[in-house]
């Protein structure tokens, strides 16, 4: 039943991408990546919008902040959930917790390092909201 | 012997002894007039003067009786005809003049030694009266004051002290004087001059004895701890930053481990393998609980992050029946019972941070299923005065006395058996339960254990709106 859903995953860190392409390919998901907030915009504008974008929040080039609300200013990608990925326990930027992600109209985060089933969980869960 | 010489050689002797005894005390007025010592207390100074009175008057009386007895004179003083009497008279009452005057000076050499330990002292010294107004400034506070923006700061109130008003600390300090408790904390301070901002340790004590002034009297401590800050600063930058660069290798191992664990269930006969994908993971997972409660303890000892723990008015019950819903199946794994005793009044709220609530929730209560091999662990919640506790017991392995000194001591795990547990790790956790619930206004308590038979640890948080 996951099989139409495509998941675009952004993060600068290859490992992750990598880690987290396989676990949600292994569930059923179709996923593509990228490495920063610029090239997610041009991702999710391509031929095919994703169902869900997956946000790292520090990234080169451009953040994930930033690339959120681009992507809500524009209107071809403005319903697109997006999940705000928060590395756990975070100090130095700007913490995202679950009142701020809904403040700004994100549909959720999910704290890098958890269960990765746990991980698969969550995003079905946004998915189906 | 004849009785009457008797007596006189009884007076003679007293006598002597009276001028040595006065002599005694004039000595012991020079020594402190000469050493300086701490100021002794009124009720000693009194002593010494009513000890030194009564053996002045014993010396006079003796030594009036035996001049009358040997006959040198019998009639009385006001005659005029005794000088004898008279001279005694005068150098005893010169005596008494001279042993105050050293009494007095002994005082003034303290007040003037105070004074210039005073004016020479870096940190300032401010006292604040009952209402909140300063009403006595050290010079070096004064000069704080005024390269702050505040000249004269001495009959000013808190709230126009330019050096807490700016940031609002002169609310925190005003609560705190009016409810008689003192105060730590650091504050950042902004010159005029543009010089680089600088932190002042403010720690402030109410006065027992307020000197002339009426109770409710606090005094206050200055300092500049800037460079203590910096180093404090530099050692937290570098377990912080140290922290995070481990948690995207750590999410990596993690997230690996479980994908080859994953794998290898699909095939047979992999046991051995599985197991050592399974040791992988959980091992990562300990390791992230200790980056965890590295920063953890880095945000929380931060003063300005503790001010951000959110004071909301919240409903104790509904977190600790998620906490037990969320850590049944960890206790189920070994075979425990996890249940919530519902109190059978209904609990007020109380304020505080939820979140941070549930966490030292969640904390005491996976100890507790840690340290416990067979039986149950009971979470129950009452109200006691003005604070609501809740307790979490266990039928576990209990901590010896020596044990609970240093419990929420940082790095504080009770006994070597303990800090080798197989799961845990850091040593923090409880002292996060403290750094937690202390900012909250709460605390958080071993309240018994016995070795063998289990332990109660348990936190309270006050009740809402009950405080001003």
């Amino acid at each position: 039943m996951n099989g139409n859903h495509l998941i675009l995953i952004v993060d600068d860190e290859p490992e992750i991408l990598k880690l987290y392409s396989l676990k949600l390919q292994k569930s059923g998901f179709e996923v593509t990546t990228a490495e920063n907030g610029q090239r997610g915009i041009e991702s999710a504008l391509g031929q095919r919008k994703p169902d869900l974008i997956l946000m790292d929040v520090k990234m080169p080039v451009m953040d994930g902040i930033e690339a959120f609300t681009k992507l809500r200013e524009n209107p071809e990608t403005k319903d697109i959930k997006i999940v705000f990925l928060t590395a756990f326990n975070d100090l130095r930027i700007p913490e995202i917790d679950v009142k701020v992600a809904r403040e700004i109209g994100a549909a959720g985060f999910i704290k890098k390092g958890i269960d990765l089933d746990e991980f698969v969980t969550k995003i079905r869960q946004v998915l189906a909201s | 012997m004849d009785i009457t010489k008797l007596a006189s050689y009884l007076d003679v002797v007293l006598l002597f002894a009276g001028a040595v005894a006065l002599l005694v005390v004039l000595y012991y007025y020079q020594t402190i007039a000469r050493l300086q010592k701490n100021v002794l207390s009124e009720k000693r100074n009194i002593l010494l003067l009513l000890a030194s009175g009564v053996l002045l008057f014993s010396y006079l009386l003796f030594g009036y009786r035996l001049l009358s007895r040997q006959g040198i004179f019998q009639s009385n003083f006001a005659s005029g005809e005794d000088t004898f009497a008279s001279v005694l008279f005068f150098s005893g009452a010169i005596f008494v003049l001279y042993a105050s005057q050293i009494f007095r000076n002994s005082f003034l050499k303290i007040d003037r030694e105070f004074a210039a330990i005073f004016k020479n002292i870096s940190a300032g010294i401010h006292t604040v009266n009952a209402d909140g107004v300063v009403d006595f400034a050290s010079p070096s506070f004064v000069k704080l004051c005024a390269s702050t923006g505040t000249k004269d700061v001495v009959g000013k109130p808190l709230s126009k002290v330019a050096l807490y008003h700016d940031k609002g600390y002169d609310v925190a300090m005003r609560n705190a004087f009016q409810n008689h408790k003192g105060l730590s904390m650091d504050i950042p301070v902004v010159f005029e001059d543009g010089e680089p901002i600088k932190y002042y340790r403010v720690i402030a004590t109410p006065m027992d004895d307020t000197g002339d002034v009426k109770p409710g009297r606090t005094l206050v401590f200055v300092e500049d701890v800037t460079e203590q800050r910096l180093l404090d600063q530099a050692k937290n930058d570098f377990i912080s930053i140290a922290s995070h660069e481990m948690r995207t290798p750590l999410t990596i191992i993690r997230g690996n481990a479980s994908l080859i664990r994953d794998d290898l269930a699909a095939v047979p006969n992999n046991i051995e393998m599985l197991s050592m994908a399974s040791s992988i993971e959980g091992g990562s997972v300990r390791l992230m609980k200790i980056v965890n409660d590295f920063l953890d303890v880095i945000r929380l000892e931060d003063g300005v992050a503790r001010l951000n723990l959110k004071m909301e008015i919240f409903d104790l019950v509904p977190i600790i029946q998620k906490v037990t819903a969320d850590l049944q199946d960890l206790a189920t794994k070994k075979d425990l019972t996890l249940t919530f005793r519902a109190p059978a009044v209904p609990v007020p709220l109380v304020q505080g941070d939820g979140e941070r609530t549930e966490q030292v929730l969640i904390n005491l209560t996976m100890n507790a299923i840690q340290y416990t091999d067979k039986g149950t662990i009971t979470l129950s919640v009452e109200t006691e005065g003005q604070y609501i506790t809740c307790k979490v017991t266990d039928t576990g392995v209990g901590i010896d006395k020596e044990s609970q000194q240093n419990l929420f001591n940082k790095f504080g795990t009770a006994n070597r058996t303990f800090v080798r547990s197989k799961e845990y790790g850091s040593g923090l956790g409880l002292y996060i339960c403290k750094l937690i619930t202390d900012a909250m206004k709460g605390h958080v308590q071993l309240e018994s254990s016995e070795p063998g038979v289990g332990s109660t640890f348990s936190f309270s948080l006050l009740v809402a709106n009950t405080t001003a």
